[in-house]
């Protein structure tokens, strides 16, 4: 092949993986190539990306109905309701009339009335604190709550998601065990090739540092290792269940591993990174 | 993008405000229901608050962040089962919507994407409609080459080359200094 046909080739390869129409051969052909590519190609590759972005304002730009920002905005600020102020008002008594021509009558009566509202005054002050004091409780309990919710929300989310692999007519089980960086970390893939999806659970690894990710891989027998996609979490756990969307791939007959590595923010095409976790199927 | 990083909902709520007409265009363009297509933009913004910390500006811009969560989800969701059930074969194949006059007319809003969004309607209309055409089906269908291939009726081997062809011929038309 001459060097133009080459340049020709790497440009049509470019063209159909910035816009994520090759096949998964042609995905890694590519990405074998760009490791070697000139610093023209590279830029050709930047560029392309950068044409693909370009490409949504094609589209005619149009609004949407208020209430999208309203849910947006009540999702994001957990949609934290008002206390009813009215249920606080104090209502406020009936007028005492004073009958002009009961001077006498009033002086007496406004004693025992003084009496009366500094008593009242004091009472309903006690009720009012008291009631502020509920409300700020309750606030808490209603905080308290939504943050449950919000956790429970994404836990049922996670579930979900787990239950659409367990659902597959055939499911593949592959245990990864720790290695040395973590020993003590393992984890599992549940996989269904029929549905090209998996859950991963990722336990007793170290949260990655802010610039890193975990990357997991599928290695087939004889072929490069084949990137499933990026995981990030903030605090360890042995419950960390992530949904796989890059497993679109046929399992090899002969062997088929699995592997986590830590690797720069984003993920990278080929590993580099200390490997986390290893595992082959049974 | 640091502030909504550090909670702040105000600074979510200018992100919404300069970025929900152009992030919605190109939802409804991608799934042509405008109610799925609000679903699908409030997912994108949620998301995006959510996963702020995951944005790291010395990888790209904000613009380039946002707008493939949004190409990617609105894609996802037209190859759910429901979507593709309620969905008429013939429908998803169009052509760029190529309007001058959308509705970046908002001075504090969109002036920015106005101009570059002239810039791209002007170069795709320099292009022959065939090539526009397996660029569109690409980027708005998500469809790879080879179901390029299958739906448009033409060979694999035309649709590479005219997705080559497209994209290099927009990137000296957008891009000439590079």
């Amino acid at each position: 092949m001459t060097n133009e046909e080459q340049h020709n080739d790497f440009e049509a390869l470019c063209a159909g993986y910035v816009l994520d129409a090759l096949t998964d051969k042609e995905n890694r052909q590519f990405e074998e190539m760009l490791r070697d590519a000139t610093p023209e190609q590279i830029q050709l590759f930047e560029d392309m990306m950068e044409i693909r972005d370009e490409l949504a304002l094609a589209s005619e730009p149009t609004s949407p109905s208020l209430k999208v920002e309203e849910n947006i905005m009540a999702a994001i600020t957990g949609e934290k309701k008002k206390p009813q102020s009215d249920e606080l008002e104090v209502k406020a008594g009936s007028a005492n009339i004073i009958p002009i021509w009961a001077y006498q009558a009033v002086a007496a009566i406004l004693l025992i009335a003084s009496l009366t509202f500094v008593y009242i005054t004091f009472d309903l002050s006690e009720t009012v604190d008291t009631q502020d004091s509920q409300i700020t409780d309750l606030s808490e309990t209603v905080d308290s709550q939504q943050s449950q919710i919000s956790e429970l929300q994404s836990q049922l989310n996670r579930q979900e998601q787990l239950l659409t692999v367990l659902s597959g007519r055939e499911i593949t089980l592959v245990n990864m065990n720790g290695l040395d960086p973590s020993p003590e970390g393992y984890g599992k893939i549940l996989w269904d090739p029929d549905q090209g999806e998996a859950v991963l659970q990722l336990a007793n690894l170290p949260a990655p540092p802010q610039d890193k990710d975990y990357q997991l891989w599928l290695i087939k027998a004889g072929q490069n290792p084949i990137s499933a996609g990026v995981f990030n979490f903030e605090r360890p756990s042995t419950d960390l269940f992530f949904r796989v969307e890059q497993l679109n791939e046929e399992p090899s007959e002969e062997s088929n591993t699995f592997a986590v590595t830590l690797e720069p923010k984003g993920g990278v095409p080929q590993p580099t990174g200390d490997m986390f976790l290893l595992g082959e199927q049974q | 993008m640091q502030r909504i990083q550090n909670g702040d909902t105000t600074a979510m709520k200018l992100l919404y405000n300069k970025y929900k007409n152009l992030l919605f265009g190109l939802i409804v363009s991608i799934l042509k229901n405008r109610e799925e297509a609000e679903d699908c933009l409030q997912e994108v913004f949620i998301q995006s608050w959510e996963k702020a910390d995951q944005f790291d500006a010395s990888r790209g811009k904000v613009y380039t962040f946002l707008v493939t969560m949004a190409r990617n989800k609105a894609i996802d969701r037209t190859r759910s089962r429901a979507f593709k059930d309620s969905e008429k074969e013939d429908h998803i194949i169009n052509d760029f919507t190529l309007t001058l006059e959308g509705e970046f007319n908002n001075p504090h809003e969109d002036m920015e994407f106005a101009e570059r969004a002239k810039m791209v309607r002007n170069a795709l209309n320099q292009l022959s409609e065939k090539e526009r055409k397996v660029l569109y089906v690409s980027y708005f269908n998500g469809m790879s080459q080879s179901e390029i291939s299958d739906k448009l009726e033409i060979p694999l081997g035309t649709v590479k080359y005219r997705m080559r062809q497209g994209m290099i011929k927009l990137r000296d038309m957008l891009l000439p200094d590079n």
